[in-house]
């Protein structure tokens, strides 16, 4: 049972999962935790009156103990990966479900430690201060430690593709070269298949940060994957219409990555209703393209 | 007039977006142009465009993925009339033959790069498509001239299946 949830104050992206099992509630089959690096299963402990209840053992390297638990004024180091992984030991609070993605407001230092979420949230301190400038924090961490109600039971790879849009710093975007953002949503095609790009549409239509959603649609295009080719056509053709012109153009050149001669009567109506005449005459050659292929 | 080619990504130059005043940029294009060193990597072009193939392929070749490559051309005149330094660095491509039109602007302010930025904007862009871009790759390596062992090893994988590239290198940068 999920009791009243907080506001959390978001610094960096984190994943939630049953420490125990590594299983998910919508796939108890599956084992997050199994690919994580140096992932040994966790003790079955739980103590749901530990105030404490993200305890670090610094210690070990071990994932389950990396964030199994922070103390308070206790650093521990940043991957790069986007996953990290915490367990929370109040059952009563989230009940040791595997979580799709929450936030928790952690700060990350400039030597790349992470300050314990309590600490962070009362001071709030931005992205990139070092840790030297955290002072004494005195309230419980239940005040500051909660999950977004709304995210319990969200498939796993809507988490990832809000880490990825929320990615700092987003790297610059250039064509023929792979970032960690076109990586990640190529995975989450690859791993998720087409529930992974439905859940990706959704996501690029909710957002406004239109550089992200160019990319995510030159990935979808150029990207090799059969099993979904239909699926990301779907969408790309869907984005044609979108009100950004910087969108609209992603979109017909994920289409003619995708060299689907399918996509010659969305085209032909995008190019009726586009107003700018570049993006036409642009798109015109898509059209041209895909007709002699 | 010949041109100086900087490969961009022309959407950042979209100066249509709804919240953008007339005659302002995109601060992401910005990322079009960042310096290493004070210093930003540009092609030589001659007027006539001859070498646009040679330099599509010399930089889709040091990519990793094949795509449209997208580029700004700015008259040299113009550069020279700004006062820009212009360096004769060759080009550390796969693409030997290629790196000689490599040129670096030198000795980058900011007010530099925001001159430089109004000359992006101003130029003329183009697209090369990735078919094409293909193709200019297919006979960069036909012609020899390319060290294969310099290009990545994604690339060499994407190029070996679409029967570009034969018998790459068992070591890939």
């Amino acid at each position: 049972m999920v009791p009243r949830m907080n506001t959390i104050q978001t610094f960096i992206p984190l994943q939630v999962f049953d420490l125990l099992d590594g299983s998910s509630t919508d796939d108890p089959a599956k084992n997050y935790l199994a690919s994580q690096l140096n992932y040994k299963p966790a003790p079955s402990w739980s103590d749901t009156s530990d105030h404490n209840m993200l305890r670090y053992n610094k210690a070990s390297r071990n994932v389950h103990n990396y964030f199994n638990a922070v103390y308070v004024d206790d650093h521990a180091s940043v991957q790069n990966e986007c996953t990290y992984v915490i367990r929370f030991l109040r059952e009563n609070a989230i009940n040791d479900t595997m979580i799709g993605t929450t936030s928790l407001n952690v700060i990350v230092s400039r030597e790349g430690s992470v300050i314990s979420p309590l600490r962070a949230n009362l001071h709030a301190a931005p992205f990139g201060s070092s840790a030297g400038q955290y002072y004494g924090a005195t309230e419980a961490v239940s005040t500051h430690l909660n999950v977004s109600a709304n995210r319990v039971n969200e498939p796993p790879e809507y988490g990832i593709i809000n880490r990825l849009l929320s990615m700092e710093p987003m790297p610059d975007f250039e064509d023929g070269v792979s970032n960690a953002f076109s990586e990640g949503i190529e995975y989450v095609v690859k791993e998720f298949g087409n529930d992974g790009v439905g859940a990706l549409e959704e996501r690029l239509v909710a957002t406004d940060d239109l550089s992200c959603v160019a990319e995510a649609l030159r990935t979808l295009g150029l990207m090799d994957d059969v099993k979904t080719a239909e699926r990301r056509f779907r969408t790309l053709v869907m984005l044609l219409k979108h009100r950004s012109p910087i969108v609209r153009d992603a979109a017909a050149i994920g289409l003619a990555y995708l060299d689907d001669q399918r996509a010659i009567p969305a085209i032909n109506e995008a190019i009726e209703t586009e107003p700018l005449s570049f993006l036409r005459s642009d798109m015109e050659a898509i059209r041209e393209q895909l007709a002699h292929r | 007039v010949p041109y100086l080619l900087r490969k961009i990504r022309r959407s950042k130059w979209f100066a249509t977006l709804d919240w953008l005043s007339p005659n302002e940029l995109q601060a992401d294009a910005l990322g079009d142009i960042r310096t290493q060193n004070n210093e930003l990597s540009v092609w030589l072009v001659p007027d006539d465009k001859s070498n646009v193939a040679e330099v599509v392929a010399a930089l889709s070749l040091s990519a990793d993925q094949v795509s449209i490559v997208e580029y700004a051309l700015i008259g040299l005149d113009i550069v020279s009339e700004k006062g820009f330094e212009v360096a004769e660095n060759p080009g550390q491509t796969p693409f030997t033959a290629a790196n000689h039109w490599h040129r670096d602007l030198v000795k980058l302010s900011v007010g530099k790069v925001v001159e430089l930025c109004e000359l992006v904007k101003q130029a003329q862009k183009e697209r090369c498509r990735d078919r094409e871009a293909l193709n200019y790759m297919a006979q960069a390596l036909g012609s020899g001239a390319v060290d294969v062992s310099k290009i990545s090893g994604k690339l060499q994988q994407s190029l070996t299946k679409k029967g570009v590239l034969h018998n790459p290198p068992a070591t890939a940068r």
